[in-house]
């Protein structure tokens, strides 16, 4: 590294360019200036594949995390990447929240001239304009990228280091020549300096050219009367003077990423590749380690590069062989990833089918089965027609992410082509995969298992089978189950699968299945018994650099369960944001579901209703034409979305939306029917509906302490007491278990009242009824704040609640609506009732909370 | 249906390099001439990506007349 004091970075603008093209050495020059600064350093490097809002965001939000920059009570840390519902919304919350920071961070963006997006391209305006003094720009590009950048200018918010600032000084061209250990006559440095325009990457090269080379003068003298383009002619220059054998090396293996010694002799056909590759590094830097103990080389990047091009021309008839002698190569060693992408290169169709045949498995176990589905794209037609096993594991790895249309097209075919004679067996068992990836997808249990006996007999079979196929079988099965709401299969399932998955050191599993666990605990046991599934799945899934994978969506949606049935909404909040940005790329409907239908819940406690409803059609809208419903689906929807539309005062709406589920044997629709009821004062209507329902099926454990605490409320308004009492008790065994609180904080003062009468008659759970008392105690304003109204005001009602902010008495309110003092009182009552407050000021704040004020909504 | 480009470079370029890209070089003194097919606007940049990432210095760009 050559020290290049007129340079330097000084971060005092907002935004800094660095822009010149590839190889003159910005990201070089960048990270020894960040190095040197004082300032905490977040860097990006930025891949095609991030040129969309949620990989992009999601990549600078993990980079200032891993810098350190983000305290943990930091806006920040509880930020995730926009998905395409917060787009709008996501600009000004990083804005306000890197507003927040401590101490000033430098955010490199590398290589920003990847993204081309018009999405990410004005978001990172909106950045590079609103960028709070907290925070350091610095991007890099091969090209000026279309960002406002001249309004920077004007304003003096942009520092900028162009192509001619980073091109080599003569002094330290001769630096640079001197750091590869030549040491050359000025003038031969002058006449290098000249011929490259101190262009970084010439340099090197011509570095690379002299080193080892006797006659210095006569290589620069042909050089500078040269006029081909420099690096073509380095690199001629450099490959000609090589003895024939080390020339064929080097255009070999510079095909493959990386190189090994065995790898290098694969391709050579030579057996002396370990050798070479030591003495290339030793004696040119032509080849770096890439691990410690010189094991693994690549090539240099620009090297590289033209080394391939070379080899396009000269080798262009033997490349086919090589790419498939590299594939077979991998393929012996199990890189079945790396095998595949040099078999399509070669486009050794066969091979790469025999790839995917033999290593389906490993593939899925360990998460990489998007390999698989980058040959799907790359195949000739034909080829995906006429192989029936192939066909079969495309469709796993279609059904892996979801992708129903994609599954159905190979599996038309994995049962239409002939199936292979001689693979017979291996065929069955990817086709019994894809049953059970389609029936896991649908939720269908009984199809699900006969797939996996089918698959689970086999692996029996198989010898030296492992338990590795088990684990993911089992965690499959487990999924299924789960959604067809067997749940004590599920969890038995998943058990095993965890362990397995654990003895295998199978880690993909493992996050997969303990994910599902967390969220299978949440529903059976409620937040009381969560075992630390989801921390761990999540955990598990940091260490092995997988933060973003879709698996841990199922465990962040468990800790948005719990966070919220436990009192806690902002970090309910939290998870479910990142839940629903992993879950965006599962596709896996009934993960969405439970996704949509939390959100909904949320809307409701926090007093908007109607945003409730909007959630619950946003889903509708999105599944339409994805995936098979839950069997339960319908109902679950139906009674959340008239419970909303009760708190939003339509109950001739809610009515409507409960009538096609009525019969459904379902706890949740005793409770919405009985909601409604107690709406419209049928308290005799709600004790029925939810008598008939509370032995129905329950998908959650919530629901069942929502129907206890509602009967009493019931009871209670029918007059009796008794009865509340027993219910009550019933519901309040059940919380004990559960921990679950939310559904009597949320009925309010009226559940207050009956729990503070539980206590004057004697209760065998004292210990919660305390608690909950307390919470109703502490947390006054805030349950005033989420707690929605259970039955909407009367429209006389409405009327008087409006004059309440008023210093009007209530005889003079009476003389204004022509009623008298009385009538006023009686519908101040059941204001106050309805509101759940206990005077006139605590009824202003409460109407105000809810928007009950403005005159219509 | 692709269109015929012709990207002036400064310095001379190999056949090879220009082979690689799909294109015919005919090198003019201390300039060469590409010509070739290209299929669209992603491909036009893709090439010029590739030139650039060689360091080799861009002159002029332009689209030929359709050949009858």
């Amino acid at each position: 590294m050559v020290e290049r004091d007129r340079l330097r970075l000084h971060f005092a603008e907002p935004v800094t360019l660095v822009c010149a093209p590839a190889g003159s050495g910005k990201t070089a020059f960048t990270a020894a200036e960040v190095q040197r600064s004082p300032l905490t350093t977040a860097w990006v490097t930025l891949e095609p594949t991030d040129d969309e809002p949620g990989p992009f965001w999601d990549a600078v939000l993990t980079a200032l995390d891993l810098a350190g920059a983000v305290p943990a009570d930091s806006p920040l840390a509880a930020l995730a990447a926009p998905i395409r519902e917060s787009r709008d919304r996501f600009m000004p919350l990083l804005v306000n929240a890197l507003a927040t920071l401590p101490e000033p961070v430098v955010l490199v963006l590398d290589d920003v001239h990847v993204l081309r997006s018009r999405e990410c391209l004005s978001q990172l305006s909106f950045l590079l304009l609103h960028a709070p003094d907290t925070l350091r720009l610095v991007l890099t590009a091969r090209s000026d990228p279309a960002l406002p950048l001249h309004v920077l200018r004007v304003r003096g918010r942009l520092a900028e280091v162009r192509a001619t600032d980073l091109a080599f000084t003569e002094n330290e061209a001769g630096e640079l020549l001197a750091a590869h250990g030549l040491t050359l006559d000025a003038e031969l440095v002058r006449a290098l300096h000249q011929r490259t325009e101190g262009w970084g990457a010439g340099l090197r090269l011509a570095a690379l050219s002299l080193q080892g080379r006797e006659d210095p003068d006569r290589f620069v003298a042909e050089f500078a009367g040269d006029d081909r383009v420099i690096a073509d002619y380095l690199v001629a220059e450099v490959l000609d003077r090589q003895p024939p054998r080390l020339r064929a090396f080097l255009l070999r293996t510079a095909l493959v990423e990386r190189v090994c010694g065995g790898l290098a002799d694969a391709l050579t056909g030579e057996r002396n590749g370990a050798d070479t590759l030591a003495t290339l590094e030793r004696t040119n830097g032509f080849v770096l380690g890439v691990d410690g103990h010189r094991e693994w080389f690549r090539y240099h990047r620009l090297f590289a590069k033209l080394l391939r091009t070379r080899a396009e021309r000269e080798l262009a008839g033997e490349l086919p062989a090589l790419h498939a002698r590299a594939a077979r190569w991998y393929a012996e060693r199990g890189a079945a990833v790396d095998a595949l992408e040099h078999a399509v290169q070669a486009q050794e169709w066969d091979l790469a089918v025999e790839v995917v045949a033999g290593h389906w498995f490993e593939l899925y176990v360990r998460g990489d089965a998007a390999a698989v589905r980058a040959l799907a794209s790359k195949l000739p037609p034909d080829r995906l027609e006429r192989d029936a096993e192939l066909a079969a594991a495309l469709a796993c790895a279609a059904l892996d992410v979801g992708d129903t249309d994609a599954a159905e097209f190979h599996l038309a075919h994995a049962h239409s082509a002939p199936p292979p004679e001689a693979r017979r067996r291996r065929y069955l068992e990817t086709l019994a995969l894809a049953n059970l990836g389609t029936a896991r997808l649908k939720g269908d249990f009984e199809a699900a298992l006969q797939a996996a006996d089918a698959l689970l007999a086999e692996a029996a079979t198989h010898a030296g089978e492992d338990g590795t196929r088990e684990a993911l079988v089992r965690a499959m099965l487990g999924e299924t189950a789960l959604w067809a709401h067997d749940l004590e299969r599920a969890g038995e399932e998943l058990r095993k699968a965890v362990a397995l998955a654990r003895a295998h050191r199978l880690d993909f599993v493992a996050v997969s299945a303990l994910s599902y666990l967390a969220l299978l605990d949440v529903m059976v046991h409620g937040p009381a018994e969560e075992e630390g599934h989801g921390p761990e799945a999540i955990e598990l899934a940091a260490r092995r650099g997988w933060s973003d994978i879709p698996q841990t969506a199922c465990a962040h949606t468990a800790l948005a369960l719990i966070a919220f049935y436990d009192l806690q909404p902002c970090e309910a909040a939290r998870h479910l944001e990142h839940a629903r940005v992993a879950a965006a790329r599962l596709r896996r409907r009934q993960l969405d579901f439970v996704i949509a239908h939390l959100d909904a819940r949320m809307r409701g406690a926090a007093g908007v209703p109607r945003e409730g409803l909007r959630t619950l059609e946003d889903f509708e809208a999105l599944h339409r034409h994805r995936g098979a419903a839950l069997p339960h689906e319908q109902v679950s929807i139906a009674a959340m979305r008239a419970r909303l539309q009760i708190q939003a005062g339509d109950l001739d709406g809610a009515t409507a939306t409960l009538a096609p589920v009525r019969e459904e044997p379902w706890v949740v629709v005793g409770t919405a029917t009985a909601r409604l009821a107690l709406a419209r004062g049928e308290s005799a209507d709600a004790v029925e509906a939810l008598e008939r329902s509370i032995d129905a099926a329950a998908t959650h454990a919530v629901s069942r302490v929502e129907a206890g605490a509602l009967l009493a409320v019931a009871h209670d308004e029918a007059a009796e007491p008794q009865k509340a009492q027993r219910a009550l008790e019933h519901a309040l065994a059940l919380a004990e278990r559960t921990r679950h609180r939310w559904p009597f904080i949320e009925l309010g003062r009226r559940m207050e009242d009956l729990l503070k009468r539980q206590i004057r008659a004697g209760t065998a759970h004292r210990a919660i009824v305390g608690e909950l008392l307390d919470t109703f105690a502490d947390r006054a304003p805030v349950a005033r704040h989420v707690a929605p109204l259970l039955e909407p005001l009367s429209e006389r009602e409405q009327a008087i609640l409006r004059y309440l902010p008023t210093a009007l008495s209530n005889r003079e309110i009476a003389a204004e609506l022509f009623v008298t003092t009385n009538t006023v009182k009686t519908h101040l009552r059941s204001i106050y009732r309805k509101l759940d407050v206990a005077r006139r000021r605590e009824a202003v704040e409460r109407a105000r909370d809810l928007r009950l004020l403005s005159s219509r909504r | 249906m692709s269109l015929n480009y012709e990207i002036r470079v400064r310095g001379r370029v190999g056949e090879h390099l220009a082979d690689a890209l799909g294109l015919a070089a005919e090198v003019e003194p201390v300039e060469t001439v590409l010509r070739g097919p290209v299929t669209d606007q992603e491909d036009l940049h893709g090439i010029l990506d590739r030139l650039q990432e060689l360091g080799i210095e861009l002159v002029e760009v332009r689209r030929l007349p359709q050949s009858p």
